[in-house]
C-alpha cells in the first residue's frame, strides 16, 4: 500500500474496516515516515479533544432573547398593537417591553433622544422609557421585581437624569394617576395594558440581579424593577431601587443603577429623593 | 448540540416560536448558546470576538428560524448559521491566523515525550489551535472539540466527506506541530500502530 495519508485519521478514530486496517498496519511496520505522521495525528486529535468547554459569558443570549420577544410580538397582533418595527436606534423607534409567560406585550413610547440626533426631533418626542410603568410599581412600592423587562432601546448618559426625574415624579403620585404624567404625545397608554411587572421575564431575573450586585455591591434598598436595554450602545441592566429608612416606612430615595450585561461593569448611577 | 433535548424537541420549539411564543425561542437559545459560544471561541481564538460572534449567531438563529424547514437536524442547521457568522467575523476582522513555521513559532514548551497527552494543557492547546490555518482549524474544532461526525460536518460546511476527513487529518497534524510536537522516531520494524484501540 502507498502512504495511507488521511486513512491514518480513520485509523486513529478506529473507523477502518478490518482489511484496510490490516493493510495500514502492514505499511506502518515498514514506513517510519507514516509512523511519525501517525504520532502527530494521534497527538493533535488528543490535544483538541482535551479542550474543555469554556465558561459562558454573562448575558450572551440576551440580545437574541429580546429579538425573539420583539418578533413574537409582531407575530401576535392581538396582544401587540405595534405600528412599526422596533429598531435598535431609539430616536426612530418604539420601545418594546417583552412579555412573560402570558405573552402579553407592553408597548412603550419613544425613548429619550440619543446624542447627536436632530434637536427638533428630540423636542417632539416624549421621554417615556424606563420611567414608564413606574406608577404601577408605586402601588406596591416595596414589592421587589419579579422579572426583567426587555426594552429595545438605547439610553444615553444625558437621558438618565430625565428618566430618574420621571420615575421620581411617578412614584410620588398615587399609582392609578401615574400614567397621566406621561402627557399627550405619542400613543396613548390604554387601561388594559399590563403593568411593567406583569410583562417581565422571571427567568432572567437571577442573572440580572447578580450582575447588578457584582457591579454595585449588594444594594441597601429594594430592587423594584429591572430592565434589559442598551446603554450607550451596549447591552445593560437597569436596576431601579427604592431605598427607605426601614421599619416599613415609605421609600425616600430612588436609585437607578446601570451595569453592563457583558462583564457586569458599573456603567452609571443616578439617584433622586422621592 | 448532541445533548438530548429536555422537554420539547428543537423543531417543536421552532414551531411554537413561529406561532408567537417568545418563550420557545428563549428555550432554544438557552439550550444551544453554550455550544455556539464554544465553537465560535475555538474558531475565532479569543473570547471577545467569540462573544460578539456567538451573540450575532444567536440573533441570526432567531431571525432565520422561519427558514428552518426541518430537512436537516436543528443542530446541523444552527452550526451552519454559526459558522457563517464566524466566517463573517474572520473576514471582517481580517484576523486570519497563519500557521507559523517551526522556526519562528512562539510555540509552547516542546513535548517531553512524543505524545501530546502528557504535555499541553488546555491553554497551550487553545493557543496552538489559533495557529492552525482556518480551514483545518474549523475542521478539527467541529470533529474533535465538538465531537461531530464527519458526515454532519460535511453538511454544515457543504463539503464532500472526503474533504472534511482530509482537513481533519491535516488539522490534527498542524495542531500537533503548533504544540511543538515532533513526529515519533522509532526503530524500524516496531509495530506501535498495532496497539491502536478504537476510541
Amino acid at each position: 500500500m502507498n502512504h495511507p495519508g488521511p486513512l491514518l485519521t480513520d485509523y486513529v478514530d478506529g473507523t477502518l474496516d478490518p482489511t484496510t486496517r490490516a493493510e495500514v498496519d502492514a505499511h506502518l511496520r515498514t514506513c517510519a515516515t507514516c509512523r511519525g505522521e501517525l504520532s502527530l495525528v494521534r497527538a493533535g486529535a488528543g490535544a483538541a479533544q482535551r479542550l474543555g468547554e469554556p465558561a459562558l459569558p454573562e448575558g450572551l443570549g440576551d440580545a437574541a432573547i429580546a429579538e425573539a420577544a420583539r418578533m413574537a410580538a409582531e407575530r401576535n397582533p392581538e396582544v401587540t398593537p405595534i405600528a412599526g418595527r422596533a429598531r435598535r436606534r431609539p430616536a426612530t423607534s418604539r420601545v418594546l417591553a417583552a412579555a412573560g409567560a402570558a405573552a402579553a406585550v407592553l408597548l412603550l413610547i419613544a425613548v429619550a433622544p440619543k446624542l447627536g440626533q436632530g434637536s427638533n426631533e428630540s423636542a417632539a418626542r416624549p421621554a417615556a422609557n424606563v420611567a414608564d410603568g413606574a406608577g404601577a410599581s408605586a402601588a406596591s412600592a416595596f414589592q421587589p421585581a419579579t422579572g426583567v423587562e426587555i426594552q429595545h432601546a438605547d439610553y444615553a448618559s444625558d437621558s438618565l437624569t430625565g428618566v430618574v426625574e420621571r420615575l421620581r415624579t411617578s412614584f410620588a403620585v398615587v399609582a392609578p394617576n401615574a400614567s397621566q404624567v406621561e402627557g399627550g404625545a405619542g400613543p396613548t397608554r390604554g387601561p388594559s395594558l399590563p403593568t411593567a411587572q406583569a410583562s417581565a421575564d422571571p427567568a432572567l431575573l437571577p442573572k440580572a440581579t447578580a450582575c447588578l450586585n457584582q457591579a454595585f455591591g449588594n444594594p441597601s434598598g429594594t430592587l423594584s424593577r429591572v430592565i434589559l436595554a442598551s446603554y450607550q450602545g451596549q447591552p445593560a441592566y437597569f436596576g431601579i431601587y427604592l431605598i427607605g429608612p426601614g421599619a416599613d416606612l415609605p421609600p425616600t430615595l430612588l436609585q437607578l443603577n446601570v451595569a453592563s450585561v457583558h462583564g457586569c461593569q458599573l456603567l452609571s448611577q443616578t439617584t433622586a429623593r422621592l | 448540540m448532541a445533548d438530548p433535548p429536555r422537554g420539547a424537541s428543537d423543531p417543536e420549539l421552532v414551531r411554537r416560536f413561529l406561532a408567537g411564543d417568545a418563550g420557545a425561542a428563549t428555550e432554544l437559545i438557552t439550550r444551544h448558546e453554550r455550544r455556539v459560544y464554544a465553537v465560535c471561541l475555538r474558531v475565532l481564538g479569543n473570547p471577545d470576538d467569540a462573544a460578539d460572534a456567538a451573540q450575532d449567531a444567536l440573533l441570526a438563529m432567531v431571525r432565520k428560524l422561519d427558514g428552518f424547514r426541518g430537512e436537516a437536524a436543528f443542530s446541523t442547521w444552527l452550526y451552519r448559521v454559526a459558522m457563517n457568522v464566524c466566517y463573517d467575523h474572520l473576514r471582517r476582522a481580517q484576523r486570519r491566523p497563519v500557521l507559523r513555521r517551526d522556526d519562528d513559532a512562539a510555540a509552547p514548551e516542546p513535548a517531553i515525550d512524543d505524545h501530546a497527552d502528557a504535555v499541553a494543557d488546555a491553554h497551550d492547546v487553545a493557543a496552538a489551535l489559533a495557529q492552525v490555518p482556518e480551514d483545518f482549524r474549523i475542521a478539527i474544532v467541529l470533529a474533535d472539540v465538538q465531537d461531530m461526525a464527519y458526515d454532519e460536518i460535511a453538511r454544515v460546511l457543504d463539503l464532500p466527506v472526503g474533504t472534511v476527513k482530509s482537513r481533519v487529518h491535516r488539522g490534527r497534524i498542524a495542531l500537533a506541530r503548533a504544540l511543538g510536537i515532533e513526529p515519533a522516531q522509532e526503530p524500524e520494524g516496531r509495530s506501535e500502530a498495532s496497539k491502536e484501540t478504537r476510541r
